[in-house]
C-alpha cells in the first residue's frame, strides 16, 4: 500500500489551492449589485436579457433601484422579492425553488441520476462477474497495448 | 425572376416527392434502374433548387420590392453583400437555404455512393427526399419566399441592423451546413436499420458525416459567440438565448455520438445506443432551425405569427417514430458483440462521457423549454435564463473537463491499479501546480482555482500522450523527436486529432472560467480631454465626430489607450443611427490582446457635452477564440485523408484502425 502514498500526496496538495479559494474576502457594495443585477431578466422586452447585461434605460433604472437597496442593507432575498412584487415573476433570471418551478432545478439532476443508473445497468450487463480474468494477464509490465501495437505495426512494415 | 422561381420550387418538391417514393420502392424490389432513376431525381432536385435560389438572388439584388421577401429583408441602400445575405435573413429563405443545401449534401452522397454501399442507397436516398419533400411542402405552400404584395412599396424594410454585418454573411450558412449535414447520419442509419445491412460500413459513413457536421457546428457557434461579443455590446459572448441553445444540443449530441461510435467499431458494442444518438441528433437539428426560424420560445407571442409550428411538431414525431419502430424492429440483430470487462475500461468511462454529455443537454434542453411548459401548466410567464443554465451546467461542466483527462488515461479493456497511478501521477501534480500559479497570481475564488487546476491536469495528460507516442515511436525508429510525433499523429489520426480538439477544449474552458469571473466593468461620465481608469489602463477621451452615409448617422468617440503612462492603442466605439430604425446601434471597440480584451462601448451623450461610456476588461477571451479555432483544426485533421499515403494504404490503415483490437 505505501505505493500510493504519492498519489496521496498529490492530492492531499491540491487541496492547498481549494484552501486559497475558501478564504474569499466578502464582497463589497459594487459586487453585490453586479452579483444581483446578474441574476435579474430587464423588463424591457428585448428577450431574456439579464439587467447586468442589457443595454437600455430600464437597465439603468433597475440598477439604480438594486443598488438602492444594497446601500439601505437589504438581504438578497429581500431584494428578490420586492423586484418580483414590483414587475412579476418573470423578472427572477432562475425560477424560484417553490412549487411546480422546483421541477425545473431538480429535473437536470434526477436527469443525470437517471442516466448513472442506466449506465451503471448498461456495464452490469455488458460485464458478466463470471469472468475474473487475473489482472497481470491484461497488463504486461513495461509496455501498454498501445505502444506494443506501434511495435507490431513497425515489424510488419 | 418570381415564375421562374415558383415554378422551380414546385418542381422541386415533385422531384422530391418522386425521389423518396421511387427510391423506396427500388430498395424494396431491389430494381437498379428505379435506384438509378431516384438517384438521378436527387442530382435533378439539386439542380432545380439552385434556380430557385439564383432567382431569389435575382430579386433581392435587383430590388424587386414587389415581392414581400424582397420589401421586407431588402432595401434599396443596402449594400450588395447584406441584399445577398438576405437571402438568409427572414423565415422563408432561410428554409430556402436548408432545401438547398440539404439537395446539395444529398447530391454529393449520390455521387460518392454510385459504387458503394449500394444496399444502403435505396432507402438513404429515399429519406434524404422525404426530408426535402418536408421542407419544400412548407416552401411551396405555407412560406413562400416568392409571394408578391397587392402593391409594389418605393422600397423595403431592409434588414436588421443588427444582423448588417460580416458575421452575419458566414455565421447562420455555417450553423446550417452543420444542421443540416446531421440528416446525413441520420439517412445512412435508418438506411440501415431498413436494409437490415448492420455490419460497420454504415458505422463509418455515419461517423465520417457527423464529424464534417460537428466542424460546421463548432465553427458556426463560436462565429455566433463572436458576433454577439461585437455587436450586442454587453461584452459578454454568450447569454444561454434559446436560439444558442439550439444551436448547441445538437453539437453535444453529436459530440457524444462521436465518441461511442468508437466503442461500436471497435468492441461491436452498443449498437442501439448509437442510433439512438444518431435519431436525436437528427431531432434537434430540425428543432434548432425551428426554434431559430419561428420564435416560438423567445417569445410566446410570435407563436401565432408562424403557422409552421404544428408542421414541425408532427415532422419531428413522425421521424421519431418511424425510426424508433426500425430500431425495435431490428433489435435482436443490434446486440453486443462483445462483453466489457471493466467498471475501468476504456468502454465503461466512453459510456460515462455519453453520460454527462447527455445529461448536458438534457439540462439545457428542459431550461429551454421550461418557460412554455410553467405558462401551460400554472399559467405564469417566468424567466429561465443565464443565472439558471450557469449554475446548473457549472458541475456538469466541471465533471466533463476533468473526465477529458482522464479517460484517455484508462486502457481499453482493463486498467490495472498500476498503470492507473503511473499514468495519473504527472497529471496530477500539473493540475496542482497549475492552481498554485493561479494563487500566487492573485485568483482567490474557489470555482476558477478548481477550474483551472482541472485544465492544468487535462493539458498535462495531452501533453503526455503525445511525449510518451513520440518517445515510443523513436524507440522503434529513430528519428528527431518532432519527426516522430509528426508521424505518431498521422498515423492514428482519429486518436491524436481527438486530443488535438481537447486540447482546444481545455482553452475554451479557461478562456471561459477567466473572461466570466475576473471580468472588470465600470461606467464613466466624462467631458473631452478628460482621464479615466480601469483595471490596468488609462483611457484619454479626445472627443466626439459625426459622420453620415447614405443608410445611416454615426457618431464617433476617440480615445487613447494608455498603459504605465505610454500610449498602447486607440478605440473608436460608434453609436450607428440607422434611417430605417429607430433603436440606435453600438458598435463596440475593442483591443484585443492574449491577457485581455478592452471593450469599450460609447453609450450615449448629453447637451452639456458630458460623454458616459461603458468599459469592459474582459480576461483571456481570446484563448476562446483560439481553442475553438484548435478544435475545428483538429477535427479537420482527423478528417482529411493523409496527402503522403496511397489510396491503398489508406485503406489498409483504416482497415486497421477499424479492426484494432488491442491483445
Amino acid at each position: 500500500m505505501w505505493r500510493l502514498k504519492p498519489a496521496a500526496v498529490v492530492l492531499a496538495l491540491l487541496l492547498i489551492p481549494v484552501a486559497f479559494g475558501l478564504a474569499a474576502d466578502v464582497p463589497t457594495e459594487k459586487q453585490r449589485v453586479k452579483a444581483l443585477t446578474g441574476n435579474l431578466v430587464c423588463t424591457c422586452g428585448c428577450a431574456n436579457i439579464i439587467v447586468a447585461n442589457c443595454d437600455c434605460g430600464q437597465a439603468a433604472e433597475m440598477t439604480k433601484e438594486v443598488a438602492a437597496f444594497v446601500r439601505a442593507g437589504k438581504a438578497d432575498a429581500e431584494i428578490y422579492q420586492a423586484f418580483e412584487k414590483k414587475y412579476g415573476p418573470a423578472v427572477l433570471g432562475a425560477p424560484k425553488l417553490e412549487g411546480f418551478n422546483v421541477l425545473a432545478w431538480v429535473l437536470p439532476f434526477v436527469g443525470l441520476g437517471l442516466g448513472a443508473v442506466i449506465v451503471v445497468v448498461v456495464i452490469r450487463k455488458l460485464h458478466p462477474r463470471t469472468t475474473q480474468e487475473p489482472e497481470a494477464e491484461l497488463t504486461p509490465p513495461e509496455i501498454d497495448e498501445k505502444y506494443r501495437r506501434l511495435l507490431d505495426e513497425e515489424l510488419s512494415e | 425572376m418570381i415564375e421562374l422561381g415558383q415554378y422551380c420550387l414546385f418542381a422541386a418538391l415533385v422531384l422530391s416527392a418522386y425521389g423518396m417514393a421511387i427510391g423506396a420502392f427500388g430498395g424494396v424490389r431491389k430494381s437498379l434502374p428505379l435506384v438509378r432513376s431516384a438517384e438521378n431525381a436527387v442530382v435533378a432536385a439539386f439542380g432545380i433548387l439552385v434556380a430557385t435560389s439564383v432567382s431569389l438572388w435575382y430579386l433581392l439584388l435587383t430590388d424587386q420590392f414587389g415581392v414581400q421577401y424582397v420589401a421586407q429583408y431588402s432595401a434599396a441602400k443596402m449594400p450588395a453583400v447584406y441584399k445577398f445575405a438576405a437571402f438568409w435573413g427572414g423565415q422563408s429563405g432561410s428554409l430556402l437555404l436548408w432545401a438547398l443545401v440539404l439537395s446539395f449534401f444529398s447530391c454529393l452522397v449520390v455521387v460518392q455512393n454510385r459504387h458503394r454501399n449500394r444496399e444502403l442507397m435505396p432507402f438513404t436516398v429515399s429519406i434524404l427526399m422525404g426530408i426535402l419533400l418536408f421542407f419544400t411542402v412548407l416552401l411551396n405552400f405555407l412560406t413562400n419566399p416568392f409571394d408578391v404584395l397587392a402593391r409594389t412599396p418605393m422600397d423595403g424594410q431592409g434588414l436588421n441592423p443588427l444582423l448588417q454585418n460580416g458575421y452575419m454573411v458566414i455565421h447562420p450558412p455555417a450553423l446550417y451546413l452543420g444542421y443540416i449535414s446531421l440528416s446525413l447520419p441520420f439517412a445512412f442509419a435508418i438506411a440501415a436499420l431498413i436494409s437490415g445491412k448492420l455490419d460497420t460500413s454504415w458505422i463509418r459513413t455515419t461517423r465520417r458525416w457527423t464529424l464534417i457536421s460537428w466542424v460546421f457546428l463548432t465553427f458556426g457557434i463560436a462565429l455566433g459567440a463572436m458576433w454577439a461579443y461585437e455587436e450586442l455590446g454587453w461584452g459578454g459572448y454568450w447569454a444561454w438565448d434559446p436560439v444558442e441553445n439550439a444551436s448547441f444540443m445538437p453539437w453535444l449530441i453529436a459530440t457524444a455520438f462521436l465518441h461511442s461510435v468508437m466503442i461500436t467499431e471497435k468492441k461491436g458494442m452498443l449498437k442501439t445506443w448509437n442510433f439512438i444518438l444518431v435519431l436525436m441528433a437528427f431531432e434537434l437539428s430540425i428543432f434548432g432551425t425551428f426554434i431559430t426560424r419561428s420564435g416560438v420560445i423567445s417569445s410566446v407571442h410570435s407563436f401565432a405569427l408562424s403557422n409552421l409550428g404544428p408542421f414541425f411538431v408532427v415532422f419531428l414525431a413522425t421521424t421519431a417514430l418511424f425510426s424508433v419502430f426500425w430500431i425495435f424492429y431490428r433489435s435482436p440483430q443490434l446486440r453486443s458483440e462483445q462483453r466489457m470487462k471493466s467498471f475501468l475500461s476504456r468502454e465503461a468511462s466512453f459510456l460515462l462521457n455519453n453520460w454527462l454529455f447527455l445529461s448536458i443537454c438534457f439540462a439545457v434542453f428542459w431550461g429551454t423549454v421550461f418557460p412554455i411548459l410553467s405558462e401551460w401548466v400554472q399559467g405564469e410567464k417566468i424567466s429561465v435564463s443565464a443565472p439558471f443554465f450557469n449554475n446548473v451546467n457549472l458541475p456538469l461542466g466541471l465533471a466533463l473537463l476533468i473526465l477529458t483527462g482522464v479517460c484517455p488515461l484508462i486502457a481499453w479493456r482493463k486498467a490495472s491499479a498500476k498503470n492507473f497511478r503511473r499514468n495519473f501521477l504527472y497529471p496530477l501534480a500539473a493540475g496542482f501546480a497549475t492552481g498554485l500559479v493561479a494563487v500566487v497570481l492573485g485568483v482567490r475564488s474557489l470555482i476558477p482555482l478548481v477550474f483551472f487546476s482541472a485544465c492544468g491536469f487535462v493539458m498535462a495528460t495531452i501533453f503526455f500522450e503525445f511525449y510518451k507516442g513520440a518517445r515510443a515511436r523513436q524507440g522503434i525508429r529513430p528519428t528527431g523527436f518532432l519527426v516522430a510525433l509528426k508521424d505518431l499523429a498521422v498515423m492514428n489520426k482519429r486518436r491524436y486529432g481527438g486530443f488535438i480538439i481537447h486540447a482546444g477544449v481545455v482553452l475554451v474552458f479557461f478562456g471561459i472560467i477567466a473572461s466570466s469571473f475576473f471580468r472588470l466593468e465600470e461606467n464613466f461620465n466624462v467631458r473631452q480631454g478628460e482621464f479615466f481608469k480601469i483595471g490596468d489602463y488609462t483611457l484619454a477621451f479626445k472627443g466626439l465626430t459625426q459622420r453620415s452615409d447614405p443608410e445611416k448617422d454615426v457618431v464617433t468617440a476617440r480615445l487613447d489607450v494608455l498603459k504605465n503612462g505610454a500610449k498602447v492603442a486607440e478605440v473608436q466605439p460608434e453609436k450607428h443611427f440607422h434611417h430605417k430604425s429607430e433603436q440606435p446601434m453600438t458598435e463596440v471597440s475593442i483591443r484585443p490582446t492574449l491577457k485581455e480584451d478592452l471593450y469599450v462601448v460609447l453609450a450615449g451623450w448629453d447637451q452639456q457635452g458630458v460623454v458616459s461610456f461603458h468599459v469592459f476588461v474582459n480576461p483571456m477571451v481570446q484563448w476562446i477564440w483560439i481553442g475553438i479555432g484548435i478544435m475545428v483544426l483538429g477535427g479537420l485533421f482527423v478528417m482529411f485523408p493523409t496527402p503522403k499515403l496511397s489510396a491503398a494504404q489508406a485503406r489498409r490503415t483504416e482497415e486497421e484502425e477499424a479492426k484494432d483490437v488491442a491483445a
